[in-house]
Order: structure tokens, then sequence, then C-alpha cells
């Protein structure tokens, strides 16, 4: 029989008080056989409790040892060490809580005493079933990982480095420093804040073993002490550390303001800058909230909060340049785009979206006018020759591009015109001639040549392009057949196609229009033939359609114009035949339509045949969609898809024959322009890579989209300024002529157009920055990367966040300007801040008389904040008042509070200093409200001393706003594995003994992420992390847990349940000898396998089946 | 006659329940004495017949509680436990364990009044519904 000591705690009065150690002490001695010795001592944690342990364990020979006291959270380290200098191994050793689960929680001293027995029973039952394990070494990985570049971080990264140690230090924002840059003065001293935390900011900048990594966030963490992997995820500062000199000239020239964080929104800065002259990283870094909804709305992705700003501040050809990038047809877009930018526009939400559209034609209109042709800066020639099929927008957009790249570009164009549809398919009232001709000229001007009147498949062929010396061919045929209705009576005299009306107009084709025109379609093709109908003489034109009319795909403004020149529009209808006269059309039946799409929004139209219409007419104009030639794409010998469309790869604009793309209507069935360009460039850039490399174009990860609702700072941004409308020609005047309907903007309409943008994006990407840099430093392609880093230990010190003062509408924050938080308070006592460290009203400038700060704003208050004390609030108050009344020596300040605490020292002496030299007022209660009176603010609230309510009048109200979590505490705390408290604070291992390490061993905590504090607590964290991480460093090599799995191969039957169940890859399949095979090193013990197991084949160590189940009977066997 | 004492038997994970349970003692939130904690790793480590040998050895009640999902020490251990949690409540209701006697919750480490108070409510729960009776009308002991 094994002899097993056991050792019950008194902890003072602790458990002594509520549970009768000794009498369990008597009985377990007398009832369990196995027990050897059973003793109760005052402090078993005490050197003689320990040595009770030793001496009995060398004297009796005590195969086991139990412990009831603490949890062992608490102590079962120290009495392993105990049992192991007595030479027992240290896991033969079990640890019973009876504190913490037991007379702590009983009111009962009965109860307690008899919970105490069958805890400890199971102890005694299932320490008998332990076994000696001993932990495998590991040697520890000397780097440190600082999470968070605040004074706590700061001060832990400099420590870590001092003794030789590499320490990366990872900052969410853009410089380090913290909270603590953002202060002006510090108390109880009045130190200047700046002067005495730069010095150690550039000490990291200089520091060699110091990496810093700004603009970054640690999103996993794995392994374990000593060996951690981190992933970080860096954003990017688009301005590189390098190379950037900090002279400054990109923000002189940057045409964005924007409220400014770090003044917490009390002055703006440029996207491009950098919080404060002497800032760590001391080089410019760029905000960039992600792409505008604008931008990522639009199929070609144009910069549209690029060219807006742009053009809001005059710079035109700038910003027809930046339109270039993406959209070779400024003047074209702008006139007949379907817009997706605008209706993305966050500024609609507010009141009318940016007239994005006619900015952008004006910006053509401009060009025409100067005749500047603005385009992107073309790239060194190149010999090799690509052959673009088709001049459409799409086959244009791809030769533009390639041009650029430096190609030598023969676009090849059946009809006698180039544009394709822009010039053939658009009527001239929407674009007119002149303006597509000078659009074209550009791209010819380039140095593409465009021949027309050559028809592929007839006067060309794949194999001739290829003895010629075509490298690569894009197919852009686009659709210009006519789709039919294959009714009787089509092919009558009279009835034609709607877009071979458009074309034969276009190429000034005799056409014969009667007085009275039906037009059967419900697009925007089928609108366009109406209207091209009433300009060549009809009297009478009637639009009938099979949709509903909030179904029909035409355009409503486009639908409206039509209507206000006299177009008829019938619903519902769709032809049943045609009738003739004279083999002559005269008259068209109609079917009633009664619905279009099936359940699952199929075209799938059902008629109802009893009910129809017969309308007369002279001419028929079939506008129902349009298909390409199908026997000319059936004999290229590219695969098609449906409705005869080139099969691609949509990436990459592919087809399967190689060195061939595709790319337009021809592969997208009827599509809109911009689309069409979209698949030119990205074609374009598919060809580039495919004649340089023989491969595909590099896939760019995509930008992160900023939200698609506007928020509360794009609202601030917005400049009253109503959306400009477009002049138009009145529709009598229009219908009479194919003169353009919209008469353009002037450039003052523009440009305010420009400055309606709400730079949702922030940083528009404009390029002004990068042309000014001298030396380069500036890439606006930067994109997010991930960077895994090899660590040892982790100090995470992510600081703290301020008290949302909005949560306490009653005291006006944001609704009076001159209620400020005491940290807006510091940025204005602050020399390089927005005043220049003027203490005035944010409202007028003037410099206040009377100033009321007050005390708990989201501390204390269960109701609306939080429950704790923030402990610094009091003393920033008394600091604040001071720099106030040295500022101003005839001001008067007023404190209302609740209670002053000021513990700490030298902090009561200062406060008292506040009260007795600088005659604050200091009046106790909360404040219930503040309000203006006649252009002043009142405070009104209680003075509960003497139970009055009291009213103050005040110049300036600060609002002694607490100290909350990290908004973000949640996300690194997931990925780090941390706990926290129920505020969102990370939680310690001991509020007492543990304050800086974690329940995760290698991790530890500094600064405010653990808990409000003020800066020399931080200081004194983040030196104890740093100790506790020299120590860990100085060991060099660190014990594994020997409680990991392990596997009975005797009993593995290998189904590899266990395999899918591991989260760490630890087990794997022995293919050979069909079970399955445990990495120890890899396990961390948690045991999912083991309970998986059909065949319990697997044990975690130290938890085994046995152990448990003892401990199970132990429990209840009273 | 004297009020029936259950006796609880809680498994809770090393990394967030146990940690609430400590914290309720530190703040001592006042429990009645009927638990009995047996701490473990993970929430997942709990095999089903853990539970079952409780309810054979006499328990009244059985928790399993863990981490709230995605805060699990060991990514999801937890999730797993859940996943076989719907199958040991059918099996112990083959048995004739009564479906209040035992649960599976998640409890986070700062959530120690909500510990104490779980355990307050189970207690009553399993008070009223008497000892673990299964349908032998006898009690499981030795069965697993």
């Amino acid at each position: 029989m094994k002899k097993v000591g056991v050792y019950i705690c008194h902890c003072g009065t602790n458990i002594g008080g509520t549970v009768d150690c000794h009498k369990i002490a008597e009985e377990l001695s007398s009832e369990i056989g196995e027990v050897a010795v059973c003793r109760d001592y005052k402090y078993m944690c005490s050197e003689p409790g320990q040595k009770m342990i030793r001496d009995d364990i060398a004297e009796l020979g005590l195969d086991h040892v139990v412990e009831a006291s603490c949890s062992p959270k608490m102590h079962e380290p120290t009495f392993r060490n105990a049992v192991s200098a007595a030479g027992m191994n240290p896991y033969l050793f079990e640890m019973v809580n009876i504190r913490e689960h037991c007379s702590w929680v009983s009111d009962n001293p009965d109860a307690a005493t008899d919970k105490a027995k069958d805890l400890i029973r199971g102890g005694i039952a299932r320490v008998t079933h332990h076994e000696p394990l001993t932990g495998s070494k590991k040697s520890v990985n000397p780097t440190a990982l600082v999470v968070g570049g605040g004074i706590a971080g700061i001060t832990a990264a400099l420590k870590i480095a001092k003794a030789g140690y590499q320490v990366f230090m990872v900052e969410k924002e853009e410089i380090i420093g913290g909270k603590m840059a953002q202060f002006d003065k510090t108390f109880p001293t009045l130190d200047c804040s700046g002067c005495i935390l730069t010095p150690k900011t550039s000490e990291v900048g200089r520091n060699p073993h110091i990496e810093t990594m700004t603009k970054s966030e640690v999103i996993e963490v794995s392994g374990f002490v000593g060996n951690f992997k981190v992933r970080v995820l860096q954003r990017p500062r688009y301005v590189s550390v390098e190379k950037c000199t900090g002279c400054g000239d990109c923000q002189q020239v940057c045409p964005i303001n924007i409220p400014s964080p770090f003044e917490l929104g009390m002055t703006t800065r440029h996207p491009i800058s950098r919080p404060f002259p002497q800032a760590i990283p001391n080089t410019y870094s760029i905000l960039r909230a992600g792409m505008p909804p604008c931008q990522s709305a639009c199929p070609a992705g144009v910069n549209v909060q690029g060219y807006m700003t742009l053009t809001g501040v005059g710079k035109f050809d700038e910003a027809l340049s930046l339109v270039r990038e993406r959209m070779p047809f400024a003047s074209a877009c702008g006139r007949i785009c379907v817009r997706p930018c605008e209706d993305a526009c966050k500024r609609g939400q507010l009141d009318a979206p940016t007239a994005i559209c006619f900015t952008k034609r004006f910006l053509g209109d401009h060009e025409k006018e100067t005749g500047l042709q603005p385009n992107p800066p073309m790239k060194e020639s190149r010999e090799e020759k690509v052959a673009v099929i088709g001049s459409g927008p799409s086959g244009l957009s791809a030769a533009y591009y390639l041009s650029i790249e430096g190609y030598q570009v023969t676009v090849f164009e059946k009809l006698p015109v180039a544009g394709g549809m822009l010039t053939v398919g658009i009527p001239a009232y929407r674009l007119p001639r002149d303006v597509i001709e000078a659009e074209i000229a550009n791209i010819r001007d380039m140095g593409v040549t465009i021949r027309t009147g050559i028809t592929f498949g007839k006067d060309l062929t794949f194999e001739s392009l290829e003895d010629e010396g075509f490298r690569a061919v894009f197919l852009s045929t686009g659709l210009h057949v006519s789709r039919k209705l294959n009714l009787e009576g089509e092919d009558l005299k009279g009835v034609m196609g709607g877009i071979d009306l458009l074309r034969k107009v276009a190429l000034n084709e005799q056409v014969h229009v009667g007085k009275s025109v039906i037009v059967i379609g419900g697009g925007n093709v089928a609108v366009d033939v109406a209207r091209t109908a009433l300009r060549l003489g009809a009297t009478k034109v009637d639009l009938l359609c099979l949709e509903a009319r909030h179904e029909m795909p035409a355009w409503e403004r486009e639908l409206n114009e039509a209507l206000e020149e006299g177009v008829t529009i019938q619903n519902s209808l769709g032809p049943k035949r045609f009738i003739d006269r004279d083999g002559k059309i005269c008259a068209v039946e109609f079917k009633r339509c009664t619905s279009v799409f099936d359940a699952n929004g199929n075209f799938k139209p059902t008629y109802d045949e009893n009910e129809t219409v017969e309308l007369q007419c002279e001419t028929v104009f079939v506008a129902i969609g349009q298909s390409p030639e199908n026997n000319f794409t059936n004999s290229l010998g590219l695969e098609t898809g449906p409705g005869g469309t080139v099969s691609i790869d949509t990436e990459t604009m592919s087809t399967n024959r190689p060195g061939v793309f595709a790319g337009g209507d021809c592969t997208l069935g009827p599509a809109t322009f911009v689309q069409a360009v979209a698949h030119g460039r990205q074609a374009a850039l598919s060809i580039d890579s495919y004649i340089k490399h023989g491969g595909l174009r590099e896939i760019r990860p995509a930008e992160r989209k900023v939200a698609p609702e506007i928020g509360e700072a794009e609202k601030n941004r917005a400049r009253p300024i109503e959306r400009s409308a477009m002049p138009v020609l009145p529709p009598e005047e229009r219908k009479k002529s194919f003169e353009p309907i919209e008469l353009g903007f002037t450039a003052e309409m523009a440009m305010t157009e420009g400055q309606r943008c709400l730079a949702c994006g922030m940083c528009c990407q404009c390029g002004e920055c990068v042309r000014k840099c001298g030396p380069q430093a500036i890439d606006l392609s930067e994109t997010e990367r991930i960077r895994e880093l090899e660590v040892g230990a982790i100090v995470v010190a992510t600081g703290i966040d301020i008290f949302d003062a909005g949560k306490y509408p009653e005291y006006g924050h944001g609704k009076y300007p001159d209620v400020i938080t005491n940290l807006q308070f510091e940025r204005l006592c602050n020399a390089s801040g927005p005043t220049g460290g003027k203490v005035v009203r944010p409202s007028d400038g003037k410099v206040p008389k009377s100033v009321v700060f007050i005390q708990c704003v989201g501390s204390r208050d269960r109701a609306k904040g939080y429950e704790y004390c923030s402990k610094v609030c009091c003393m920033i108050s008394a600091k604040q008042l001071s720099i106030f009344k040295h500022h101003n020596p005839d001001g008067q300040a007023y404190v209302f509070y609740i209670d002053n605490r000021a513990g700490g020292k030298g902090y009561e002496e200062f406060l008292r200093r506040a009260i007795e030299q600088e005659e604050a007022q200091y009046i106790r209660g909360r404040v219930a409200k503040v309000f203006e009176e006649g252009g002043r603010l009142i405070v009104r609230g209680e003075n509960s001393l003497v139970g009055h309510p009291v009213e103050v009048e005040a110049d300036l109200v600060v609002l002694a706003t607490g100290l909350v979590p990290q908004k973000d505490y949640m996300n690194v705390g997931r990925a780090i594995n941390l706990s926290t408290d129920r505020y969102g604070f990370f939680m310690e291992l001991h509020p007492k003994l543990g304050p800086v390490e974690t329940s995760l061993a290698g991790i530890y905590l500094a600064g405010g992420c653990q808990g409000p504090k003020d800066i020399p607590e931080s200081v004194a964290q983040g030196g104890a992390a740093a100790a506790e991480v020299l120590a860990l460093f100085s060991m060099g090599q660190v014990e594994i847990d020997p409680t990991v799995a392990n596997l009975d191969e005797r009993l593995c039957t290998g189904c590899r349940t266990c395999v899918g169940m591991c989260a760490y890859n630890a087990i794997s399949f022995d293919e050979q000898r069909k079970v399955a095979s445990i990495n120890q090193a890899l396990c961390q013990g948690c045991g999912t396998c083991a309970a998986a197991c059909p065949v319990a084949a697997i044990e975690v160590q130290h938890y085994t089946p046995d152990q448990i189940f003892a401990q199970i009977e132990g429990i209840l066997a009273s | 006659m004297t009020r029936f004492e259950p006796k609880i038997i809680a498994f809770l994970c090393n990394w967030c329940s146990y940690v609430a349970a400590d914290a309720a003692g530190v703040s001592r939130f006042v429990q009645k004495p009927n638990v009995r904690v047996i701490r473990v790793f993970c929430s997942g480590m709990v095999d089903p017949s853990y539970v079952i040998k409780a309810f054979a050895s006499g328990a009244d009640g059985v928790l399993v509680a863990g981490c709230h999902p995605g805060d699990c020490h060991y990514l999801a251990g937890n999730i797993k436990a859940l996943r076989r949690s719907f199958l040991l409540r059918k099996l112990l209701s083959e048995l004739g364990v009564e479906e209040k006697r035992f649960r599976l919750e998640w409890i986070a480490a700062s959530e120690s009044p909500l510990y104490a108070k779980l355990m307050n409510e189970m207690i009553e729960d399993v008070r009223n519904l008497g000892p673990c009776m299964p349908s032998s009308q006898k009690p499981l002991k030795g069965v697993a």
C-alpha cells in the first residue's frame, strides 16, 4: 500500500476560521488506510510548513503528498518545489483547493468542513494514481516582442534591449509614445511630458537592438514560452522610413484636410503628415482609411476621390491624368457612364451624391479647350507588336494601356470608323462625335495605329497576325447583331433592328423612318432608338416593352428625358404578330405580358393571349438586345459560353488559345461602357505580363474597403454646398436635332463638386506628394502585409483609451465647442498643439476667465460609465487647473468632485497647492447639466456638503474623462490568448503577487492594458515585465510541462478520429504501422484527442481517466 | 426531516472557469456548499465517461464549464465539448438522468459573479429533483 502524507493548511483564519482543519486531519488519518500521516498547520506555505513536508518525506518514506490549502494557481509551484527538494518527483504531489472554492465561499462551517473533507478525499484517491513525470527542456529564443509603444512598452523594450537582447516593438499608431505623447505636463512635478518622453522615444529609434513596426497589429500568437510564433499585420505607411528626410514638402501640396486624431479633432491635418515634430519614427506617413466606396464601385477602379479632390483645388490637368490611369475616355465616360460611383457616394446619404460623372466630363471638356492632353507617363518603347481586334471602348482601352507600357499596338476595325458602340451605338445627342473623335485622336497620338475597314476572319486571321509578328491578340469585337423576335412578319419592309438604325444614322446612311413609329424593347438602346426616331422626323413614337415601368432596365434619367421629348411608353406588352399591308408593315398586335421573370429572377415571360392590343405604325424597331456574330466567333476555334460569348478567365482575360485575350461585350454579353474599359485595361496588364514573363499577371491583394455607411467623422467633414445641376437644352429644342442635350459644367461648378467630396478614404492617392517628394520616399501602391516573428517572450503593453464623453449628453460634449475632455485640454496647453500652447476657448479663441472641471466622467458610475475609479483624473484636474492659473493668474477654476483621491508620492501636497495657492474652488457633488444661457455656459450641480444646488458660469468646461480599455481589447486578447476582466482589462496572474505575469508563461503585461494607472506605475510595470523577460532569457531554457498526450499503440485501431481533433497538428497517422503518432513537442495537453478516442488509447499524462475516476470516487465516497 | 443536500461535480477548465471560481472565492461570493470542483485543462478534455462515472458514483448533478466560444485556450476544445454534449445528453436521458442534472456552460475568467450565480441556481434545480435515482430506482453506483 502506498504511503500518502496529507497536509491541511489553516491559512491563518482564511481556511481555519471556517473549516475545522484539525478535525478533518484526525478523521482522515483513521478513515483512509493510505494516509500515513495527516497534519494541519497554520501556514503550510511558510518555511516551517514546507520543512514539515520535507521531513516527513525523508523520515516516513512517503510515496505521495496531498496539500490542501489555497488555489493551485497560487502555490502549486511552491509545494512542488518543496517535495522536489526532498527528492520526490513533483508530479507525485496533488494540491486541493479548500480556500477559494470552500472556506471563502461558505457561510456554514459544518458544511464547509464536510466539503473540504470530500475535496481532500478526492485528492488522496487521485494522488495514489500519480506517476513520476519529467518535462523536456526547450531552449529559449532570446528575442522579445513588445506589443504597444506607449511609455510602459518603451520602458520594457529599452530595458530588454539594454541587456543586449533583440526586441521587436509593434505599435498600432504611426508613431510611438502612446498617450503620454499627447500630454502637456505631468503631475505632481509639472514636468513637461514631451521633454521626459522624447528622449526615451528617440532612444528606441536609435537602439540597434529594437526594431519598431508602426501601424502594425499582432493578429496571432502560437507556440509556447521561449518559442512563440507571432503573426503581425503591417498596414502601409506609404512613406519609406529609410528614405524620408522629414522635410515636409509633401504636406504642403496635399489637397486634403482631415481632423487630426492626435489633436482629438481640435485641428486638421493632411493625410500625409506626422503628429508632432519630435515624433518617432521621425518621418511622415499617410493616413488612408481604405478604398473609398466610389472607387470600389467603379468597375474600372478609377480613383474618383483623387480626381474629385484635385478638381476641387483647380488642378484639372492632374485630375484628368489621374482619371486616365484607369479610364482613357474622360469625356465619353462623363457623358454616358451608368455611374455606380455616384450610387455608392456616401454624400448621397447626407444630401445628394457628388456629381462625379459631370465633373469628369468637365475635365474632358477642359482638355478640349486647352488642347493639352494629360496622360499617364509613357514607359520605354518596346519592339513587341500587339493586335487589337475591334475599336470599341474595350479594344481602345487595351490599346491605350499597352501603348503606355511601350508596345507597338495596331487596332483593326471592321467598320469605316473607329470607336465601336461609342460611335455607332450611342446617339450624338448623348455623345457628340467630335468628343469621341478627340479621345480617339489622343490614343492615336500616343502611337496606336488604328486601321478601319478590315474584317477579322476575312482580311486577317490569327495565323496571319502571327506571321506578321504580333505577339498577342486582344479580341474585343462587341455585340453588333440585333437580336430577333423570331415572329411572323419580322422581315417585312419597315421592320428593323434597333442598333441597325443607330449604326446607319451614325454612318450617315440613308434610313427611312415613318411618321408613326413603334419601338419594341425596354432597355437603353430602345430608348435611344425612340429618341433618334423622333429626331429623324417621326411625330408619334410608342415604346412598348414586356416589363412593368419599375422593371424596365433602361435608365430612369433617359426614360424621363424621352418622356419629356414626347415618346409614349406602354408597359407589360409583348409583340404577337406583325401585320402588313401590301408587304409593308402597318400595325403590330401585342398581347398582355403577365410576368417577365420567374420566381428565381430568370427571364421567363408569361402572357395572356386573350388580351391583345393592335397598334398602327409605319415603322417598327426591334431593340430587344444584341448578340455577337455567331458564325464569326464559331470560326475562331475559341471556347464560347452562353449566347455565343467568348469564354475567358475573368482574372487574366485569357482565352483557351495561348496569346489570345478577349474582353468587353463579346465576352460579357450586353454590358456597360465602363465594364468594357475595365476589361481592356485588365487585358493590357495581362498581355504585358504574358509578353514579358510568358506568364499571367500578378494579382495584388485588393485594398481594404471603407465602410459603405456614412460615419460621424465624414458628416462633420461635409462642406455645406449643394450639388450643382447640369444645364440642359429644353425638350422642345433638343428633339429637333442631334445637338448634345447636356451643356456641361463650368470650372466653378466642377470645383465646388470636388469640394463636396467627403474624403471617405482620407488620403485620396492623387499623387501630388509623390510628384513633390525629392527623395522619392512615397509609394502609394504599398499594401498590407503579414510578417512572421519568432520570439521567446511577449510583453503586452497596449495601453488605455479615454472614456467617450458623448455618453453623458447632459454635459454637452460635442454640442458646445467649449466643453472639452481633459485630454483635449492637454493639447490646448501644449506648445505643439492646435493653439500653440495658448489656453483659449475653442469657440472664439478668447482666454477663458472661469474654467469648470467636472470629475468622474465615466468613472465610479455604474449607470452610465464604469464602476471603477480611474485613479488619475483627480490629479489631472489639479494639474490642469494649476497650468490654467499659471497661464492666466486672474482666472478662477472650479472643480466638481466626488472624492479627491490623491494617493501617491507628492500627490496630496500637490492637490493642496491647487486648492490653497491656485485658489481653486472645490465643490463636492455631481454635475447634473451643462447648458448655454445668454451666450455663457452654465454648470448646474449640487453642493452635497451643504445640500444645495449650485450654478457656476463657465467660459470653458473640462470633463475629467476616465480611463477605459482600448476599443480593440477583444482582438488583442484573442490574438494573444489573454483573459480579460469584466471591463476589458487584461488579467494578471495574481492581483497581488503576479501583477505583470499572465496565466500564460512567457507573456507579461505592463501599463494601462491591465488597469487604469498613472505614468510612474506604468513605467514600474514596464520595468517589472522586462525583469521577467530577462529572467527567462538568462535561464536559457524552459521545462515543458510533461502533461501531454500519450498513445498506447497496442490499443490504437487507426481510426484517425484524434488526427482531426488536434488543433496543433501534433497527431499524424503512421501509414506504415496504421496507428496514430503524437508529436509531444507540439502537443499542448488540451486532451480533446483523449476524450475523443473511441478505444481510450490516448491519455493526457497527469490527467488520466484512472486519476479522474479515482478523484470522483474519492470526493463522492462519503 | 433534514433537507436534501445534493452533490454536484463541476469539471472546470483551467483557463477560464477555474479562474472564475477562484475569483468568486477572492470576492467572497457565497455559494451553497454542494459543489465539488475537479480541475481539467480544457472542457474538451472531459470524456463523456467522466460525467457518467460521476453520476454512477453518486453525484446528483454534473457541470462542465469552459471558455466562451472563440476564447478557448486551445482554440476550439470547448466547441468539441459542445459537440460531444448532444449525444451525452441523449445517453443520460436513456439512463434516466433528468436533463437539468447535466449542464455545459461557458464561464469566462472575469465572470465570477456568473459562476456563483450559476452554481447556486443549479444546486436548487438539482435539489428540487431530489437524489439522482435513475430508472432502476437504485443509484447508478458501480456501473462505470
